[in-house]
């Protein structure tokens, strides 16, 4: 632990803390991994089980700072909300993950999906 | 197939990984997401290769027994969206994580709630209808079971033949 203390320490000036909260890390993680094609509102509602209140209210947070875009799209003849990562969300998950990584001690493969 | 279309990104996802699933050789992999089974990989594949993604052309040839099979999803899913993601979310659960079906089945519900549950029991009985290959004891099984079914048809046939004295 004393090894990594500086380096968590360091590294937390950089963390954007408004993401520690497990809804937002939760879609971010979701969508980390789907790139431009994302998932619909309610891929990630049913997906993540949350209700519509906490869903919007974190999509809209994420959405205004830049880590996620969002448009509408046609499914079946119905409009749907698209939502996708944005390279500045990629950044920052990326560089949350690795710093929440070091904070619990997980190694390697271990944190990778 | 129109990579801009999210409609058609979806079918594309969907459509691979069920034949890969049904024993296709596809090299792409795929892992379990909030859309269903999804492959990062083959998304680069039709965004770098739109224009051959959009006319549905590859240099590859399909077997006899691929044709086959992607004929028979077709005909089962009918290129429908919500089908097949239905479909495509139930199979993963129940043949790759070898989930039991009702627990699949469960999993799937709760997963794609915003389906109906019309849409969910018809597109995992798609699925199934696709996927599901009888060992070769479960169809012995199914021949020793139906051949008394048969036989006592062919019975009351002679009966109903006879004529009456």
């Amino acid at each position: 632990m004393s090894d990594d203390i500086i380096a968590i320490v360091e590294e937390s000036e950089d963390v954007n803390s408004a993401l520690i909260s497990r809804v937002r890390l939760e879609i971010l993680w979701a969508l980390s991994e789907l790139g431009d094609d994302g998932a619909t509102a309610r891929q990630i509602k049913a997906g993540l089980n949350l209700n519509d209140g906490v869903l919007y209210a974190n999509l809209k947070k994420l959405f205004e700072m830049g880590y996620l875009r969002s448009e509408k799209v046609s499914l079946e003849g119905k409009e749907i909300d698209l939502y996708a990562i944005t390279p500045e969300g990629l950044i920052e998950w990326r560089r949350l993950r690795s710093w929440l990584c070091k904070l619990l001690g997980c190694k390697g493969d271990f944190c990778e999906r | 197939m129109d990579k801009e279309l999210f409609e058609h990104r979806l079918i594309a996802q969907k459509i691979i990984y069920l034949l890969k699933l049904k024993g296709m050789d596809i090299a792409y992999p795929f892992h379990l997401y909030v859309r269903g089974p999804y492959s990062r990989l083959l998304a680069d594949e039709y965004y770098q290769h739109a224009g051959d993604f959009l006319k549905c052309s590859t240099e590859s040839t399909l077997l006899p027994a691929e044709a086959d099979s992607v004929a028979l999803l077709i005909r089962l899913f009918n290129k429908s969206p919500s089908l097949l993601e239905i479909g495509a979310t139930y199979g993963y659960l129940a043949y790759e994580m070898h989930h039991p079906p009702h627990q699949a089945y469960r999993i799937v519900r709760k997963m794609k709630s915003f389906y109906s549950n019309e849409q969910i029991v018809k597109g995992v009985n798609r699925a199934k209808q696709y996927l599901f290959a009888p060992t070769d004891e479960e169809t012995a099984v199914l021949k020793a079971e139906m051949q008394e079914w048969q036989q006592a048809g062919i019975r009351s046939m002679r009966n109903w033949d006879a004529p009456e004295r």
